[in-house]
């Protein structure tokens, strides 16, 4: 009996234990959500065959999108030609323009897996639905060729090249093609990164996963999206942002290839954008279409905002 | 009832549970303080030691004209002669300057949890400005390969006899610190666009890796140093010398350091370049005897901490400066510590880690070959 009052006892006072504990950090930490939308205006601009600009708008040619959560952003002609982000001090002598000072960000679309030297730097994941699309669109700025100098001649050639060099098994550790998002059993444009709209517009989804929630000192105004695109050179259809000089590592393990980088992206790119930024990208602009806040990027005043971030400013010098 | 009683004891047991973390900090030295503020021998800031690099280059420049000169006269191969006794008289004079213009130290436990360190001021000139410190002793990695052992590092160091000093300089007004007090770094903080506050670290040198210009630090007993370019004259800078580590052996750290003018290394004339002749070319290794001797034993109770102006032979650890050059020759160390093994055993003496048969005033530079790990992972 005593024995069964002690087990009780020690139930309860476990029980009182635990339903006092709550430590409340004060810290906001979630998912936050939202969307980039490119209008198809200025996507028509990017899409070149062989260097040459055409009038056809296609996702392919929508380059990795960076987007940032910054302290605030200026108009263009203040810091750059362009809307920028606000920065801090200049202090480095060899920079005209200084760190942003990200709180946070993600990517819209990741340079990876470089397996033959001409996709260094030229492909961004989630723009091809197939390999074939693909191959054809790095064979426009360069005749992609196995390691022993061959023609690659198809995009399953192309797949198997690449598992081969890198021991992957699925196109999803690959990560150029996407799957099947939408479960209509076949993987097509509407599974892209950006899906074209009703109004034609193209439109991605992002995630800031576990991002904490940054406010004023009085908690009224939160920090600011903002966000640009690494449009392609039309010449050499390569990535301003991608650091050919660097190789990018997976698990601790160095991914390297005895004749060329693997390329990554430069790991300062939301905090100095416009060490990256050149004619040609697209950069978040005043937020002045239907519905937009006249804002340059988006202003948070709650964690649970779900922006609409246009890609709206096209940089020219 | 015997249950109300272990709940009560339990309670109370926690609930009598005072904790500091005390011991987790050695008590402090007497004659080895925590922090320092060092002043030249002149009582005020240092004075960078002109090594005359640029007279050297310039020198250099004249003997590779002169060299590669076809069909030389009498009166060019009389030139060349002169133009290297000329370099090499630099040379020596440079290296003796590095020495006489060395400061030694000592740093102790802080006590408290806060790094210890050293600090110490100089003003720009204009031009670039080397840094440059040598924490006791030196320290290899033991090889223990079966397949190919490196044969210089087959012995294992004596790794209680080292410590780590982590080097950064900058102006003296981004000095957050309290020099003599506290170490600190040159962070000030940005208020951003949204009013937060952000740390930029305004240090002006600090020593740079290969790989993005990340910054490392050298491991234990490693030197360390970095220039500060184009300084601005007349302005006052602060090294801060933060002590990563204290020897295990006696917990004091001994360092010796030097400024001079010009840059430490990237080019043939410069600090470190300068060494080069002693040893066996810039490498890392031959950079531990750009400064010699800072293996410095405590002085009697009551003399105060150590703060020596100059090298001075025979002041160091005996065998000490032997142990440097040695290993600085990329050559020979196997022997050494064969025949340091070898010379206690025949005079019936032991060495641990805090001195010959307990001696501190005696040290063995080489670990103990009993304590070579295996080769390979374990399972």
């Amino acid at each position: 009996m005593s024995r069964t009052r002690a087990v009780i006892g020690s139930a309860l006072l476990a029980l009182s234990l635990g339903s006092g504990c709550h430590f409340d950090e004060g810290i906001v930490v979630e998912n936050m959500v939202g969307t980039v939308v490119v209008p198809s205006t200025l996507l028509e601009r990017l899409q070149s065959v062989g260097g040459v600009p055409t009038n056809v708008p296609e996702p392919k040619a929508i380059g990795p999108v960076y987007l940032g959560l910054y302290g605030g952003t200026v108009d263009a002609d203040v810091t750059t030609s362009y809307p920028y982000v606000a920065t801090g001090p200049v202090f480095d002598p060899t920079r005209t323009v200084g760190d942003a000072y990200p709180y946070g960000g993600t990517t819209i679309g990741q340079l990876r897996n470089t397996c033959l030297a001409a996709l260094q730097c030229r492909v961004a994941s989630n723009r091809f639905t197939n390999y074939d699309e693909l191959l054809d669109w790095v064979n426009q700025y360069e005749q992609v060729v196995d390691l022993n100098g061959d023609p690659v001649e198809s995009g399953e050639e192309l797949r198997q090249i690449c598992m081969g060099q890198y021991d992957l098994t699925t196109d999803a550790e690959l990560g150029w093609i996407p799957p099947d998002r939408n479960g209509d059993e076949v993987v097509d444009d509407k599974d892209l990164d950006f899906v074209v709209r009703e109004d034609g517009n193209y439109e991605a989804e992002f995630t800031l996963w576990q991002q904490e929630y940054f406010t004023s000192p009085d908690g009224e105004t939160g920090f600011t999206i903002w966000a640009f695109m690494d449009t392609a050179s039309v010449a050499s259809g390569e990535f301003g942002s991608c650091n050919e000089n660097q190789s990018f590592g997976q698990n601790g393990e160095a991914y390297t290839n005895p004749q060329y980088n693997t390329a990554v992206m430069y790991r300062d790119v939301l905090n100095r954008p416009a060490s990256y930024i050149d004619a040609g990208d697209i950069v978040t602009g005043v937020q002045d279409q239907p519905g937009g806040n006249g804002e340059i990027g988006y202003v948070y005043h709650d964690p649970d905002d779900i922006p609409e971030l246009w890609l709206n400013f096209e940089v020219t010098q | 009832m015997r249950t109300s009683n272990a709940m009560a004891l339990a309670l109370l047991a926690v609930s009598g549970c005072g904790y500091d973390g005390d011991f987790l900090f050695h008590s402090p030295t007497e004659d080895a303080p925590g922090v320092i503020d060092l002043k030249a021998q002149s009582g005020g800031a240092f004075e960078p030691v002109e090594l005359n690099l640029a007279q050297m280059t310039d020198i250099r420049e004249q003997i590779t004209v002169l060299a590669n000169t076809d069909n030389r006269t009498p009166a060019q191969d009389a030139e060349l002669a002169q133009l290297q006794d000329d370099l090499e008289a630099l040379q020596d004079d440079g290296r003796a300057a590095v020495l006489a213009a060395t400061t030694y130290a000592e740093v102790g436990p802080n006590s408290e949890p806060f790094p210890s360190g050293a600090t110490f001021e100089f003003f720009g000139n204009g031009g670039d400005i080397c840094i440059f410190v040598d924490p006791e002793l030196v320290y290899w990695p033991q090889s223990v390969s079966t397949i190919s052992p490196s044969a210089q590092y087959r012995f294992p160091d004596n790794v209680y006899d080292d410590g780590d000093i982590d080097l950064r300089v900058g102006l003296s007004v981004y000095y957050r610190g309290t020099p003599g007090l506290r170490m600190g770094g040159f962070e000030v903080q940005y208020a951003d666009d949204l009013g937060n506050g952000v740390a930029i670290d305004l240090v002006a040198c600090k020593p740079l890796n290969d790989y993005q210009n990340q910054e490392p630090h050298a491991g234990r007993a490693s030197v360390e140093y970095c220039t500060v370019r184009n300084t601005q004259p007349g302005v006052s800078y602060t090294a801060a010398l933060e002590a990563f580590s204290l020897p295990r052996d006696d917990g004091r750290l001994a360092f010796g350091f030097v400024v001079s003018n010009g840059p430490c290394d990237g080019a043939t004339d410069s600090l470190v370049g300068l060494m080069a002749p002693v040893g066996i070319g810039n490498t890392g290794v031959n950079q531990e005897c750009v400064i010699t001797g800072e293996a410095l034993p405590a002085k009697a109770e009551g003399e105060g901490a150590n703060l020596y102006y100059g090298y001075q032979e025979g002041r160091s650890y005996p065998g000490s400066e032997d142990f440097e050059e040695t290993y600085c020759s990329g050559s020979g160390l196997l022997d050494f510590c064969r025949e340091e093994v070898r010379a206690l055993r025949d005079q019936g003496l032991q060495c641990d880690y805090q001195g010959v048969d307990a001696d501190p005033t005696r040290r063995c530079f080489c670990g103990d070959r009993a304590e070579t790990p295996s080769p390979g992972a374990r399972r």
